[in-house]
């Protein structure tokens, strides 16, 4: 189970977007806790397969001509 | 791959001065696929994908004069055609996150408590694919398409979606 003080901030810590100081503060936290870190992991993966199966649709050759 | 850019010359603006297109063609062409695969993913029909782009790169040549140089212009365009989609679905002039594609109707929002990734873990069942992305309302998957394909920061997003930060945070992410 995720800390419950730090469940709420954990996709607003892998998205990048603390402060520098809750960054640094959250950091270290997620170094020295197990569920946190394994938590985080998990978003970080996830992350990464939206970004893979977000990448999907390629305009057609067609279709570069038409808006030419 | 071969895929020609939209032009600011091919784009029929008469009322846009040479200097405006010329300005505008460096800016907008990088964003050509990206737009073109985040329209895919609003609409889920490649036709009418086109067809919004389209509108999208003539409503953003026509209103280039207005564009500020040195402010946000990726988050302008996708702006441009977030609105040009919902306008085409409702008819009205679109300014707020809202769930309005088909799915979207049919699915209650879940609560406050789940966010996007939640819902996504919960429907992948630890299984890989496109199809739960897909079924996300509109309001989440372009949050989240915006955040992790297109990697814009959560003022971005903001700005792109012309919600609030704190919404953004709390909604989408």
């Amino acid at each position: 189970m995720v800390c419950e003080s730090r469940k709420a901030k954990l996709d607003t810590y892998v998205d990048g977007e603390l402060s520098e100081q809750e960054m640094r503060i959250f950091d270290a936290h997620v170094r020295e806790c197990p569920s946190c870190s394994t938590n985080a992991l998990a978003r970080v993966q996830m992350k990464r397969l939206i970004q893979v199966s977000g990448k999907r649709f390629v305009p057609s050759s067609d279709f570069g001509r038409q808006i030419e | 791959m071969g895929i020609k850019r939209p032009s600011a010359s091919s784009l029929c603006v008469g009322t846009v001065s040479q200097l405006a297109a010329e300005s505008f063609e460096p800016l907008a062409t990088p964003h050509f696929e990206r737009l073109y695969n985040f329209a895919c993913w609003l609409t889920h029909d490649r036709q009418e994908a086109e067809d919004r782009l389209q509108e999208t790169y003539v409503k953003t040549l026509k209103e280039f004069c207005s564009f500020q140089p040195g402010t946000n212009f990726r988050a302008w365009i996708y702006k441009i055609l977030r609105n040009t989609f919902l306008t085409a679905r409702t008819g009205l002039k679109a300014t707020a996150t809202v769930p309005l594609d088909r799915e979207g109707q049919k699915e209650n929002l879940p609560a406050i408590k789940e966010t996007p990734e939640s819902i996504l873990l919960q429907r992948w069942g630890g299984q890989f694919g496109q199809q739960p992305l897909k079924q996300l309302p509109v309001a989440y998957r372009e949050t989240l398409l915006l955040c992790e394909v297109e990697e814009m920061s959560y003022r971005e997003i903001s700005a792109t979606l012309a919600i609030p930060m704190g919404r953004t945070v709390n909604n989408g992410l």
